[in-house]
């Protein structure tokens, strides 16, 4: 209680000056324009300075304003996309007009930086990206993270298969853990989400971990793709510590902030956005070509398990003319996509409105795949008398993702396994009666399978955040509000995978047929007190904000899988199997922080100087009762209008420190139970927790400037950066004797320093046509600058084929593979960070047609192509010389190990605005705008990787082992149409 | 915005806005505690004071199951070594290439074989056990309970050390300490281990003693005629007869010495224990392990299918038989030749199987009635009581073997003698022809004295420290021996 009555005491003396005075009154009325087009600005927000008084204008830019004082008045005129303006009243002038300045770079927008606390971008002392609702949703996007690739300088993000339903690792200027968490934290509207990967379960017909339970290769998204895109206004991006020491030991891999859309006030608006499309495969291996002697000679080498007799050779063979494109066969499926996205906005002076709902359909390429979401929000906002706004922000969802199987697995389930060890003149087709031939070079179907498995994985989802805040007081300089912002995301993930029992490979374990019921129940809750102060010497001197908060988390999880296998015919229910295994995994994490920081604009606003630490406590560290205490500070210097064609021009610092707590159990020196003659018993269970177990730390310094020049046609930002990993979680190889094999403890540290640059310009502006140009650069160099422990492998399979490495003075993320040359057995072959990340987009207005394109080049990253392994071994790749090479060279280098650098054409979209006239003619006067679209996604790759997708992760999200390429979902491009209409 | 003026701000108002804020931020943190239990599995630190009497019964159930798991690798690589068992499954080359390999460079210390037969977790186990009982309230346990249940854990807290010595001999053994894993326990040499176990099981010994007339929790089945304080305490004098024996012989390889003072309690000890050298019929009485088919028990590993087993039993168990030999025939099939370890270039085959376990779920025992008598011969044979020696040697020799009895008076011949019968009572049920041989300075030669060579290869003398111990250590192990040789 002490922190609540510190609180007490901080209101009690900001409040005592508190009271306003009311005078006689008087009403104001005015008009709001662009002063670039003269056109009417609707939903600006007019306030008397030192006041809650405000009014909002309506649709044609009109305000009033009741009950001013009859002096003298200050009025602030505020409107995203504008720059804010004062405009002084004088005593008895009852009408006014407000010319505003579009914001081009969006200075005055304000950027969210912690808990109910945001800085004017024009004083930002981070490098906080921003992605506007127009970046996401100019391209169709299956999820949010894929309609972030390329626009945010800073942050890797890469998709970890083709799979419909996403699917991506996030990694923020590099990797800062080994064992630790490695994905940033999400928070919408104020509340952290999950972002949760629940696997589902695929493992128990795959056998690619052994055991029966779920495992990290059963290639399941990460939960963040249920959010729909076209809800977003804006996106900040917190890239680390120096940014986000507000939210403590979650946020050492960055934020994610989401805003959603909020209600404009005025008459209701429709928006309706209908797209039609499909995904097809963008990339094939190929297979080697056989001639009908070839055939008959593969049938009967060694390399398959059993032979094909002649006979059957040639009737194969003249089937598909000698080659059967397997890969056409499975991933060629065409099917119809769409999304159709209606939003409602609208509301009052105090009421504002905002609802949407989304309906997806995105077909997968494999048969028997695909993505289905379905998404309702409103979002409310309602001011109750002058001092309380309430904010509601709720999301159902529901999804349905059908995966497949694909990734690694021991039993010749997963199609790539398949057709990688079967020749290509073998017919999988059924024949006329349905019967699927058995294949007797990978004793599996791969289209039998495809075509039977089952992979349904449903999801409901509830998010809610609430928001509440209370002006306690208002003068003329100062102003304490009180916010309560409160969320839970609650969600349960139901996988039901089935594999009947007639399917050629089930017999694998001994029972035929698989069927799994997994339900996962995800309860993240939060709920946070921040108390505000602002004080305000005069309009553009002096300003300071004071913040003070506490904020409590709870988040658990339940997750349990019942595998049966030993299936009748027909019967998917868990209960009917021959034999049957549970599993439960759960958890539970609290969190309790306090916090408190001093915002402080100095000379005319030009100077931004901050401060603040978090105190933290969690469940997950050793010692429950332990504060945690996470400082930041920074400052930014803007010289406006140094010269006439210098617009801006700010220099800023920031140094910042969060944690990365342990993961849920690791504390825990965990027993195992063991079962003996019917009597339970434990056992050691392996590893040892330290004691003083607690969060990994993160010091950053960043430092950079900001400047745009000729009429701010010409804006770069650019940053450098030093991240300092401390403490990480770290695993110790125990001596036996000790009754444990590995302690879990803190210790060790990563460096990664880098820089970023966006640059933003307008080549093109005026009569009719816009060119903006936007690149953004980044560069990361990540080093293990010390361990307490021997350097270590991270295995994925194999040092012949390529693992991770963690050894002092190497990248945390390399590759390391077999070298019989080199002095330890092994080397460095690659990394799986490419060298550098740039991405480049251009939009070209031309009257009323739009173009834009978005380039996404990675060079230097490694991939492990243990899908062409595949092939080779079964003397089956397309190049019959490199075959051989590679497989003379496994186990002496590591051939595998491979340059997968690329160039993507990301997005790229035409779209055409009807003229008034023609909108007119067609919707006679109902629609307001409307126009036509069409749209790729990843059209093209340009890379030397000879894969399906140099974007790849058998094993997920990881902060050392990605990028192990194991017959993956393979990727694909979309094409859509679309219609966008405003009512 | 009318509101605003409806609704002035006086003192009272204020006094409420800052009430409600104070209690909203109350709120958030009077319910401070964010502790939260570990809800996948128990935690040691649960066990750390015995709170339930159930605690008491997982305990006890966890170490029995840690030596279930034990025992197994104990007698197939102890057998294996001395010559009685081959394990020829392609899909391991060890069995045969380490373990009938060169000394000294035949055991792989990082493979699964100088990583086995070493249970410290099941030894750390114990050590959680006694401090957790030692700490429970009288309302859990009573003094006599406590004491039973401290007597049963460090009797079987001696039993694996008392494996890991057989195992690894003069590489000595780690004494486990309570750090937290952090440091490597310092590695003692064999007589500080001896003495520990010694030690550990007359504390056991003294707390059944004082354990009153009944346990508070259940052993498995196999020990049913041990479950009580007064009964396991029989088991435990048994296990110090063994241990007391090694003692004694401890230098009788390297100079034909014998501590005198160690086989005199060694006799003690083993007439305490449950020997019958009278009645023929309970000649396999004794604790064993028990296994069962149902989900989550253990099955009986060396159980493998007669049809296709690769566990064979080494021809020289044939051959070295004394004809008519009622053991052999009981234990031991002819079925089809199966060779091994050709990767080698030296393979070995056998057209024999074993019969010992003949399902999955054959009990396992841990020191039957005829390893006892036979224990005792050895113990008289060194106090010079050499008829006496002879006697219960050939009670087990015409009770369990089928033969007639032999009279021997060389001491060296009846030590052969004593050792004959050990080895075919204990058929594939012990380690103890390769144990006594090492013992008794007789791995090298070849029969009757010595147990021979095998692909050219004297026997291993013991399995090395683990390399992940030795890693542990900086590389290099330094014994520690606190006992004066």
């Amino acid at each position: 209680m002490r922190h609540s009555s510190a609180l007490v005491w901080a209101m009690a003396l900001l409040a005592a000056g508190g009271s306003s005075a009311l005078a006689q009154q008087r009403s104001i009325t005015g008009t709001v324009t662009s002063v670039t087009t003269g056109d009417p600005v609707a939903a600006a927000q007019i306030r008397i300075q030192g006041t809650t008084n405000g009014a909002l204008t309506d649709a044609s830019g009109r305000f009033t304003l009741q009950n001013a004082p009859t002096d003298s008045i200050t009025l602030v005129v505020r409107r995203i996309g504008f720059r804010q303006i004062a405009v002084g009243v004088p005593a008895n002038q009852t009408t006014v007009t407000v010319g505003l300045q579009p914001d081009i770079l969006r200075l005055q927008e304000q950027v969210i930086t912690g808990q109910a606390v945001t800085v004017a971008r024009q004083n930002l002392a981070n490098d906080v990206a921003t992605v506007t609702t127009q970046q996401i949703n100019r391209t169709s996007t299956p999820t949010i993270e894929n309609a972030l690739q390329g626009k945010v300088a800073g942050a890797t993000i890469t998709a970890n298969s083709g799979a419909p339903g996403g699917g991506m690792q996030i990694r923020i200027r590099g990797a800062t853990s080994i064992f630790g968490n490695s994905q940033p934290l999400y928070v919408i509207d104020g509340v952290p989400v999950s972002n949760r990967t629940i696997e589902s379960g695929l493992n128990a017909v795959s056998g690619a971990s052994g055991g029966m339970d779920a495992s990290s290769q059963d290639n399941a998204p990460n939960r963040i793709a249920d959010l729909n895109p076209s809800d977003i206004q804006s996106i900040d991006i917190l890239k680390g510590s120096s940014a986000a020491a507000v939210y403590g030991a979650e946020a050492a891999n960055g934020v994610v902030i989401i805003t959603t859309k909020h209600g404009q006030p005025g008459a209701v608006h429709f928006h309706l956005t209908q797209r039609l499309g499909t995904y097809a495969d963008e990339n094939k291996l190929g297979f080697r070509h056989f001639t009908l002697g070839e055939a008959y000679d593969y049938a009967k080498s060694g390399t398959s398990k059993e032979t094909m007799d002649s006979a059957d050779v040639l009737a194969n063979y003249n089937a598909c003319h000698g080659y059967c494109d397997m890969e056409q066969q499975l991933f060629g499926h065409h099917g119809l996509s769409y999304q159709t996205a209606l939003s409602a906005s609208g509301g009052s002076a105090n009421t504002r409105v905002f609802a949407s709902g989304l309906l997806q359909h995105d077909n997968g390429i494999m048969q028997n795949t695909g993505y289905d979401k379905q998404s309702l929000r409103l979002n409310g906002q309602q001011n109750l008398g002058s001092r309380l706004t309430v904010q509601i922000h709720t999301n159902l969802i529901h999804s349905l993702t059908k995966r497949g199987i694909s990734n690694n697995d021991n039993v010749n389930v997963t199609p790539y396994f398949v057709i990688g060890q079967t020749p290509s003149f073998f017919n999988f087709q059924p024949d006329q009666n349905g019967v699927y031939p058995d294949n007797p070079f990978a004793h599996s179907n791969a289209l039998q399978t495809v075509n039977f498995v089952q992979t349904p994985e449903d999801v409901f989802r509830l998010q809610g955040a609430t928001s509440a805040n209370y002006n306690v007081f208002t003068t003329d300089k100062q102003n304490l509000t009180a916010t309560l912002d409160a969320g839970i995301d609650h969600y349960t993930q139901k996988d039901n995978i089935y594999s009947p029992p007639f399917l050629e490979f089930e017999p694998a374990d001994g029972f035929a047929g698989t069927a799994t019921d997994q339900s996962a129940v995800v309860t993240d809750a939060t709920a946070a007190f921040t108390l505000k102060h602002e004080y305000t010497a005069s309009p553009n001197g002096l300003s300071a904000t004071t913040t003070a908060g506490v904020r409590r988390g709870y988040d658990s999880f339940d997750r349990t899988n019942t595998v049966a296998r030993g299936l009748l015919p027909g019967q998917n229910n868990v209960n009917q199997g021959a034999a049957t295994s549970v599993f439960q995994d759960q958890e539970l994490t609290k969190t309790l922080s306090v916090f408190a920081g001093e915002d402080i604009l100095l000379l005319d606003q030009r100077l931004f100087v901050s401060g603040g630490i978090l105190g933290e406590r969690t469940t997950n560290d050793a010692d429950v009762n332990k504060f945690f205490w996470y400082p930041k500070a920074s400052a930014s210097l803007r010289f406006p209008n140094l010269a006439p064609w210098l617009n801006q021009f700010k220099i800023r610092a920031a140094f910042g420190e969060t944690g990365n707590q342990p993961l849920y159990g690791n504390k825990f020196t965990p027993f195992n139970t063991v079962n003996y003659g019917g009597v339970t018993g434990v056992q050691i269970g392996g590893t040892v927790a330290d004691l003083d177990l607690h969060p990994e730390r993160e010091v950053e310094i960043e430092g950079g400037f900001d400047v745009a020049v000729w009429n701010s046609r010409l804006s770069l930002s650019a940053t450098a950066y030093q991240k300092n990993n401390k403490e990480l979680l770290m695993h110790q190889t125990l001596a036996p004797s000790t009754g444990y094999g590995v302690r879990i403890f803190n210790g060790g540290e990563i460096r990664n320093r880098g820089i970023e640059a966006t640059l933003t310009a307008l080549p093109i502006t005026g009569h009719g046509i816009n060119w903006t140009t936007r690149l953004t650069f980044a560069r990361n160099h990540g080093v293990v600058t010390s361990l307490p422990v021997p350097a270590f492998t991270v295995n994925a399979f194999s040092n012949d084929f390529g693992n991770g490495f963690i050894e002092v003075g190497s990248s945390p993320t390399q590759i390391v593979g077999t070298d019989t040359a080199a002095a330890r057995g092994f080397r460095r072959y690659g990394d799986t960070q490419p060298t550098f990340d740039l991405g480049f987009s251009n939009d070209i207005t031309v009257g009323g047609f739009r173009l834009y394109g978005l380039l996404d080049w990675r060079p230097g990253a490694s991939v492990v192509n243990l899908s062409q392994l595949i092939f080779d071994g079964a003397g089956l790749s397309p190049d019959a010389d490199g075959e051989a090479a590679r497989l003379a060279a496994l186990g002496n280098t590591a051939p595998y190990i491979q340059d997968a650098s690329f160039l993507k054409l990301r997005e790229v979209t035409l779209s055409y605005q009807l003229p008034a006239s023609l909108l007119q003619g067609l919707l006679g006067g109902y629609a307001d705008q409307a126009s036509l679209e069409i749209s790729g996604r990843n059209l093209f790759t340009w890379t030397p990787y000879k894969g399906l997708d140099p974007e790849v992760s058998n094993f997920g999200n990881q902060n050392v082992i990605r990028s192990q390429d194991v017959a993956p979902y393979p990727p694909s491009r979309s094409f859509f149409a679309g219609i966008n209409v405003d009512f | 915005m009318t509101i605003r003026t409806a609704l002035p701000t006086t003192g009272r108002v204020m006094h409420a806005r800052i009430l409600a804020l104070a209690l909203a931020a109350g709120l958030l943190v009077a319910c401070n505690d964010v502790n939260a239990p570990n809800l996948n599995s128990p935690s040691q630190n649960d066990y750390a004071t015995i709170t339930d009497r159930g605690q008491v019964q997982n305990l006890v159930t966890g170490i029995i199951a840690g030596d279930r798991g034990t025992i197994g690798g104990e007698i197939t690589f102890g057998e294996i070594m001395g010559r009685d068992l081959y394990e020829l499954t392609s899909a391991e080359p060890r069995y045969v290439t380490n373990l009938l390999g060169p000394v000294g460079t035949g055991i792989d210390p990082s493979g699964f074989i100088g990583r086995g037969v070493w249970p410290y977790g099941t030894i750390k186990l114990t050590e959680i056990g006694l401090a957790g009982v030692a700490a429970a309230g009288p309302g859990v346990l009573s003094d006599a309970e406590k004491s039973a249940t401290e007597g049963v854990i460090q009797t079987l807290k001696a039993l694996e050390y008392m494996r890991v010595v057989e195992m690894r001999d003069t590489a000595g053994a780690p004494i486990s300490l309570d750090t937290g894993g952090v440091v490597a326990p310092p590695v003692h040499c064999k007589p500080d281990i001896l003495n520990l176990i010694a030690a550990v099981l007359d504390s056991g010994a003294a707390e059944l003693a004082a354990g009153g007339s009944s346990f508070p929790f259940e052993l498995p089945a196999g020990f049913a005629d041990f479950s009580t304080p007064q009964t396991f305490l029989t088991f435990n004098r048994g296990l110090a007869a063994k241990a007391d024996i090694y003692r004694a012989y401890i230098n009788y390889a390297a100079n034909k010495s014998i501590d005198q003072v160690a086989l005199d309690s060694a006799l003690v000890e083993v007439n305490a224990s449950y020997l019958n050298a009278t009645d023929p019929t309970k000649l396999n009485i004794g604790p064993a392990h028990t296994y069962s088919t149902s989900t989550g028990d253990a099955l009986n590993g060396l159980f493998a299918d007669s049809s296709s087993t690769t566990e064979r039993a080494n021809p020289r168990v044939v051959t070295e038989a004394d004809p008519g030999d009622k053991r052999v025939a009981r234990d031991v099939a002819v079925s089809s030749v199966m060779t091994g370890g050709q990767a080698s270039g030296a393979p070995v085959s056998s057209p024999y199987i074993y019969l010992v376990y003949s399902s999955p779920t054959t009990p396992q025992p841990i020191l039957p009635n005829k390893e006892l008598i036979l224990m005792k011969a050895e113990i008289l044979w060194g106090q010079g009581q050499l008829p006496q020696a002879l006697a219960l040697s050939n009670f087990v020799r015409v009770n369990d073997g089928g033969l007639s009895p032999v009279s021997i008076s060389d001491p060296d011949s009846l030590l052969t003698e004593i050792l004959k019968q050990k080895r075919y009572s204990l058929l594939y049920l012990s380690a103890d022809r390769w144990i006594d041989a090492r013992m008794f300075g007789r791995l090298d030669g070849e029969p009757p004295a010595g147990i021979g060579l095998e692909r050219g290869f004297q026997p291993i003398t013991n399995i090395p420290i683990p390399s992940t111990e030795v890693d542990a250590h900086g590389g290099k192990i330094d014994l520690v021996c606190t006992t004066a040789s």
